[in-house]
Formats: structure tokens, C-alpha cells, sequence
């Protein structure tokens, strides 16, 4: 008999709002923080590398990842390996008052470790001049067609830049939200000589095995001596290349890992963002924690009843428990669904955008599920307090 | 207001407020900070050099008037009018390029680069190519380059090449005298200036329309564009928190004012009715909250910046701080007790319908 009581029991009309407005609305803060958090860092800490599967080989000293030089002989250095790479200039610049990332490369080798598909037009070959492929996101927010003419505007160097669109691409990889230049562009643009570089990215089956491989071959950060050799690979593509001996703390990374670096100097980790999550977790918690005190002490008078009818006190706790649950947990899971609703219509009218990158929100079931289980946990507690 | 804040729930408005302005303080300061890094990090001095071009298509004819006007202008210190042509280079292969053509080759390429490298004159009747050109087309100073001009063969003498780390290192120069005598039929297509501050862009744009004046190194645009990024970014997170904060102030809001029967039938029983007691309750709400944020916004502001400091002694180094400007407090302030008190109004109603004083 109170076996059916656990499940005849009904929460006080008016307190099962209080439960839904507190389980839904603690879900959709937690999810729209973490979400919005984890999405924000992956899509900066893979933006520059251009894509996953490779290893940067980078400037070590440098503060962002847009600031590095390395010289362009660090190449030569690398042509015993098997593996494809692609020396390649990264530079800000402006167009009109849009900000986008220009992509200088040695078309025949950048080819080798990106997985570009050409949309519209002709890919860059090695003899352009003064051409570019234009990214799928880019190309949609400035309007661009093939056989346009844009004026890139560096930020670094006083210089501007005449194009024509060659083609447009679209790409798995970040490279969507890019323009790619041949290396000379990206060079100018970037105010260097040409004999320097950004990074190299090295495409690689074990990225993690390859990157321990350079960094004995390279050294991890050291200042180092780098001969002026000219690499074939790219003098081959490129003749008019300088090479120089140069001094270089030049170090390698996996390209996820790649802007990692240069957050975690502004103390945005992993770690940071999860003790902020943390600390929204147990502000929003209150808020359910309060709620189901509410519908506790509201539903005291009905339980005292049932308990003086000889229910036992663990049945009457299990049926409030039962019934708080089946409010808050699905409100938890469609909170946690408006929040993803809500990043994602942000994202798509490009108000989550990070220089030229926009963020991606992907739907993380992790969070959904992690967002229901704390609202149980937090109804579950406060259930404790029944005293029947 | 008394009976309000002697109420244990009353611990809760503050809390919940509190906190989470808090919260939004220490995302804005933090902001804030990661702003004045990217400043400091683009932290050149703007540079006053500008390109006018029409805004319609960058190889558009300008009018002669602009001209005249851009030249009259006592800010421009100096200026370069542009004719830009796209031809084909012809050497074993044909090379699409531009032709740069200019008055005073000498001077522009000082302009562009003061320590170009030069093979051969830049002055001699003839085209001047740039080191990535004449490296592909496999020319030096006294070769003849073939030029493919609005459907017409031209032959010219190469006088020199230069090397200036920028465009025209894939072009071929020429100025216009030597354009005037083969024939060509010449527009100008930008004008390339230097200015003192004096110089005001956006008057030339008023004066002249379908013109662009488009500033190089415009680190002022990367910085506002920037800032807008990650003032969206953390508005939209605002923005759920407020939502947040108007539904846990239902929350709270029901659990209040379901104990303050006595003090309402206290107040009915002095004459208040119900509109005034429902505007009593709600400012009640709104004075806690607005006090309750302002501490929060100060808690969140000292948490921010000693979190900083922290960092500082463990060897992390910074070139700005954790701060907040007045508006932001302000705005941080009003939203967080007006969504709380706009939260709240449902439940007070609902409470006063209860105790039926409404």
C-alpha cells in the first residue's frame, strides 16, 4: 500500500514551478557558462595552428601566436623527414573594418598538410603574385566572389595589400575563417623579410611522437644558432627566398596545443575555466537548493498526514524525492538545451567571434547529462532535511 | 523595509544578488584586462599614411577634382597619385601582375621603403620591376620585358629592379611620362598620402562620395574591433546571468513573502491597500538588491584584482589590470536589481492575492 503511496504522492500545486523555474534555470547558467567556456577555448587554442593532425614548430619568446619569427632556414632542417610541411607567415590585418587573418604560403607544400575544397575558382599555384583563396566564413561576411579585388590593411606594418580572389574554399579545419596568400603576401603584410617566417606545420600520422622528435631535433625553447641554408623545398617554389644565420628560441607543439601556450600566460587554463564553472555551479545551485526546501516545507503538512497514517518515513522521502525529480530533472535537460539554443544562435549571428575565427558550439551530451545529474544531487540533498 | 531585512530569507537576496553581480564584475574588469594586453601588444603608434580609393572598386578612376582637393589639403605632407594597370608580363610564360605607374619613381620608392635595395637607375625612359617578378620572369636591368596592355604588345627596357619588402616587389613600375609616350590612356586609381594629425579622413569621404580613405596600420579599427568581440562575448554571458538572476528572484521571492503575512496584515490594518503594499514589497526588493550589487560589484572588482596579484607573485607578468569603468559598474548595478526586482513581481502579486489584499 505505501509501496503505490511513493508514487500517489503530489508536490503542492505552485511548488512544482518553483522546482522547474529553479531546476531550469540553474541548468541553462551552468551550461551556457560551460559550454559557452570550453567552446571559446578550444576554437582559440586551435584557431592559428590551422587545423588538427599537425605539429607547429614556432618561435618559443613570442607573445601571441600572431607575433612569432622564425627564420625560414629552420626548414632545412626539417627536410629529412618524411613527413609533408608547410612554411607558413601569419599576419592580422584589416578589411574595410573587418578583422581577418591572412595565411601566407608556399602553395604546392601548404596543399600537402590542409584539407581544403575548393568551392569556387582555382586554387593559388606557385607562380601567384598577387592573389588570394578566400576562406567559405570569410568570403559569406564581406560578400566576396572570384575576381574580386580586396584591400588588405596590415596592423603590424605599415603597408597595405591590392588582391584578386582566386577562388574560395571551405575547410574543416579553422583555414574557413582565413585568407591564403602566397608566402611573399603574408610576408608583407606580416613586415618581414623574406627570410622569416610564423611556424611551419608539420603534418604528421603521430603528432605527439613527431612533436617529442623535433623538440630533441630542435630543442624545446632554447636560443639556438640556425645556419643560412636555403631549403630546397621551398627555394624551389619561391626562388627570390633570403636565408640569414639567425639566433632562435624555436620550439614544437601539436597544433591543438598551440595557442594553449599563450593563453595559459593570461591564466586562461583549463583548470581557470573550471574553477569558474565551479564557482557558477554553486551560486546557481542555491537557487535549486532553495526550491526544494520550498516544496518540502509546503508539502510537510501532507506527509505528517501520511506518516500518521502509518506510512514509513524512507517511502515518504523516496516519494518526494521521486516526484521533485521527475520536475527537476527534465527542466535540468531542457535547460541545458535552451542554453546550447542560445549559444548557438549567438554564434550564428556572429556575436561569439574571436579576430576573423568564429566559435563553434558543438553540443556537448557531457554537460546535459552533467546538468541534470547536479540538479538531482542538489534536490537529493535538500530531500535529506525531510524530517517525517 | 525593517520587517523585510529581519526576515532569515532576507540572507538570501543578498547572496544570490551579490554574488553574481560579483560574478559579472569580475568578467567585465577581467575583460577590461585582456583588452589593455591586446593594446599593449599592438601598442605602435598609429601610423599617418593613407590610401584613397573609390569605394566601389579599388581600380576605379578618381575624379581630378579629389585630387586637387586631396593636394590643397595643408595636413598632407606628401602625396602620390597612382594609375594601376593590370597587364601581363611576357618571358617564357605569361605573369598577370600590375602596372604601378607614378610621377616620381625616385620619390615613391623612397616613400614606400627608404632602404629599398635598387639594381641599375630607376629613371631612364623605361619600367622599373620588382625582385620577385624579375626573379620569375628571369630579368635584370637591361633586358627587354614584353607587357600585354589592353590587348596591345609593348616592349620596354628594364632600367632596374628593386627589392622594398611589399607589393610593388611583384609589379612593374613605370611613371607617367613614359606612360604618356607609349600611348596609354591614364586614370588616376589611388592616391598613396602621408599626413600630419591634423589630417581628417572622413572629410575627404563627406567632400567626395564613393571615396574611401582608408588608413594604414589602423590599429585604432583592430582595437575597437577587438573590444566589440569581447564586450559581446561577455554581454551575452550577462545576459544569462540576468535571466538567471530574474528566476532565482522568483524563487527566492515565493520563500520571502510567504513569511510575511503578519507584516502585511500589520500594514492593512494601518490603511495601506493593496497597489501601495504590492509598490511597498517591490522597492522593498529593489532597495536590497541595489545594495546588494554595488557590494557585489566592489567584491568582485577586490577578487579580480587580488586573483591578479597572485598571479603576479608566482611570476606571471601583466601590462594591465583588473578594472572597470563607471558605465560598466553603473550598468552591472541597474541590470542585476532590475532583473532581480522584475522577478519578484509575480511572486508579490501572487502572495498579496494569498493574503487577499489585492
Amino acid at each position: 500500500m505505501w509501496r503505490a503511496s511513493i508514487l500517489a504522492f503530489k508536490l503542492v500545486k505552485g511548488r512544482e514551478l518553483v522546482l522547474a523555474v529553479a531546476a531550469f534555470s540553474f541548468s541553462f547558467l551552468f551550461s551556457a557558462t560551460t559550454m559557452g567556456l570550453l567552446s571559446l577555448y578550444s576554437s582559440i587554442a586551435t584557431s592559428m595552428s590551422g587545423g588538427g593532425g599537425c605539429v607547429v614548430i614556432y618561435d618559443f619568446k613570442s607573445s601571441t601566436p600572431l607575433s612569432g619569427v622564425i627564420p625560414l632556414s629552420t626548414v632545412s632542417l626539417l627536410e629529412n623527414l618524411s613527413e609533408p610541411l608547410s612554411p607558413e607567415v601569419l599576419a592580422p590585418c584589416l578589411v574595410d573594418l573587418h578583422v581577418v587573418v591572412v595565411r601566407g604560403v608556399v602553395p604546392s607544400l601548404f596543399y600537402r598538410v590542409s584539407d581544403l575544397k575548393l568551392l569556387e575558382g582555382e586554387l593559388l599555384s606557385n607562380g601567384d603574385l598577387e592573389t588570394a583563396l578566400v576562406g567559405l566564413e570569410v568570403a559569406e561576411e564581406l560578400g566576396l566572389k572570384v575576381g574580386d579585388e580586396i584591400i588588405l590593411r596590415s596592423i603590424i606594418a605599415d603597408r597595405y595589400v591590392k588582391l584578386r580572389v582566386k577562388g574560395v574554399f571551405e575547410s574543416s579545419e579553422p583555414l574557413n575563417c582565413e585568407v591564403i596568400t602566397p608566402l611573399h603576401v603574408g610576408q608583407w603584410l606580416r613586415g618581414l623579410s623574406y627570410s622569416s617566417i610564423t611556424l611551419v606545420r608539420v603534418k604528421a600520422e603521430d603528432p605527439q611522437a613527431l612533436s617529442s622528435y623535433l623538440r630533441e631535433v630542435l630543442g624545446d625553447g632554447e636560443e639556438r644558432f640556425v645556419e643560412a641554408e636555403r631549403p630546397k623545398s621551398v627555394s624551389s617554389a619561391c626562388p627570390w627566398i633570403e636565408v640569414r644565420p639567425t639566433c632562435a628560441a624555436i620550439s614544437s607543439v601539436m597544433a591543438e596545443k598551440f595557442a594553449e601556450k599563450y593563453l595559459n600566460k593570461y591564466g586562461l587554463s583549463t583548470d581557470s575555466l573550471t574553477a569558474l564553472s565551479a564557482v557558477v555551479v554553486l551560486l546557481s545551485g542555491v537557487a535549486v537548493y532553495v526550491a526544494s526546501s520550498i516544496a518540502l516545507e509546503a508539502s510537510r503538512f501532507e506527509l505528517e498526514v501520511l506518516r500518521a497514517m502509518g506510512g514509513h518515513a524512507r517511502s515518504l522521502k523516496l516519494g518526494f524525492l521521486l516526484k521533485a525529480l521527475s520536475v527537476a530533472t527534465p527542466l535540468a535537460v531542457l535547460g541545458s538545451l535552451s542554453a546550447y539554443a542560445y549559444l548557438q544562435a549567438a554564434s550564428s549571428q556572429g556575436f561569439l567571434s574571436i579576430l576573423s575565427y568564429s566559435v563553434e558550439v558543438p553540443l556537448n551530451p557531457l554537460i546535459v547529462l552533467l546538468s541534470a545529474l547536479l540538479t538531482a544531487l542538489l534536490v537529493g540533498l535538500s530531500s535529506l532535511r525531510l524530517d517525517v | 523595509m525593517r520587517a523585510f531585512t529581519r526576515k532569515p530569507e532576507f540572507k538570501l537576496v543578498v547572496i544570490v544578488v551579490s554574488l553574481l553581480s560579483a560574478l559579472l564584475s569580475s568578467a567585465w574588469s577581467m575583460s577590461n584586462m585582456v583588452y589593455g594586453e591586446v593594446k599593449f601588444v599592438a601598442s605602435v603608434s598609429g601610423c599617418e599614411r593613407y590610401l584613397v580609393v573609390n569605394s566601389s572598386s579599388p581600380h576605379s578612376a578618381l575624379s581630378s577634382a579629389l585630387l586637387n582637393y586631396v593636394e590643397e589639403l595643408p595636413s598632407v605632407k606628401e602625396l602620390y597619385p597612382q594609375c594601376e594597370l593590370e597587364v601581363a608580363a611576357e618571358r617564357g610564360g605569361l605573369y598577370t601582375t600590375t602596372l604601378r605607374i607614378v610621377e616620381d619613381l625616385e620619390g615613391f620608392i623612397g616613400f614606400l621603403c627608404p632602404k629599398a635595395l635598387k639594381l641599375g637607375g630607376l629613371e631612364g625612359g623605361g619600367v622599373v620591376v620588382g625582385c620577385i617578378l624579375a626573379e620569375a620572369l628571369n630579368i635584370s636591368p637591361g633586358d627587354t620585358l614584353t607587357l600585354l596592355i589592353d590587348g596591345g604588345l609593348v616592349r620596354l627596357p628594364v632600367t632596374g629592379v628593386v627589392k622594398c619588402y611589399q607589393q610593388v616587389d611583384a609589379e612593374v613600375l613605370m611613371e607617367f611620362e613614359v606612360a604618356r609616350d607609349i600611348g596609354l590612356n591614364l586614370s588616376v586609381t589611388s592616391i598613396l598620402l602621408e599626413a600630419d594629425k591634423s589630417f581628417n579622413p572622413s572629410l575627404v569621404e563627406e567632400s567626395f562620395r564613393g571615396v574611401d580613405v582608408l588608413r594604414m596600420r589602423d590599429v585604432d579599427a583592430f582595437l575597437s574591433s577587438v573590444g566589440g568581440q569581447l564586450t559581446s562575448i561577455v554581454d551575452l554571458w550577462s545576459l544569462a546571468i540576468y535571466v538567471f538572476l530574474a528566476l532565482a528572484a522568483y524563487v527566492v521571492a515565493i520563500k520571502l513573502t510567504s513569511s510575511l503575512r503578519y507584516e502585511v496584515e500589520l500594514l492593512r490594518s494601518m490603511g495601506a491597500r493593496g497597489p501601495r503594499l504590492v509598490a511597498v514589497a517591490l522597492t522593498c526588493f529593489f532597495t536590497a538588491s541595489l545594495a546588494s550589487s554595488a557590494f557585489g560589484v566592489s567584491l568582485g572588482l577586490v577578487s579580480s584584482q587580488s586573483a591578479v596579484t597572485f598571479m603576479q607573485w608566482v611570476g606571471r607578468s601583466f601590462a594591465a589590470h583588473p578594472h572597470l569603468g563607471v558605465l560598466q559598474a553603473l550598468q552591472v548595478v541597474a541590470y542585476s536589481s532590475a532583473s532581480f526586482t522584475l522577478g519578484c513581481v509575480a511572486p508579490v502579486v501572487a502572495a498579496l492575492r494569498r493574503f487577499e489584499v489585492l
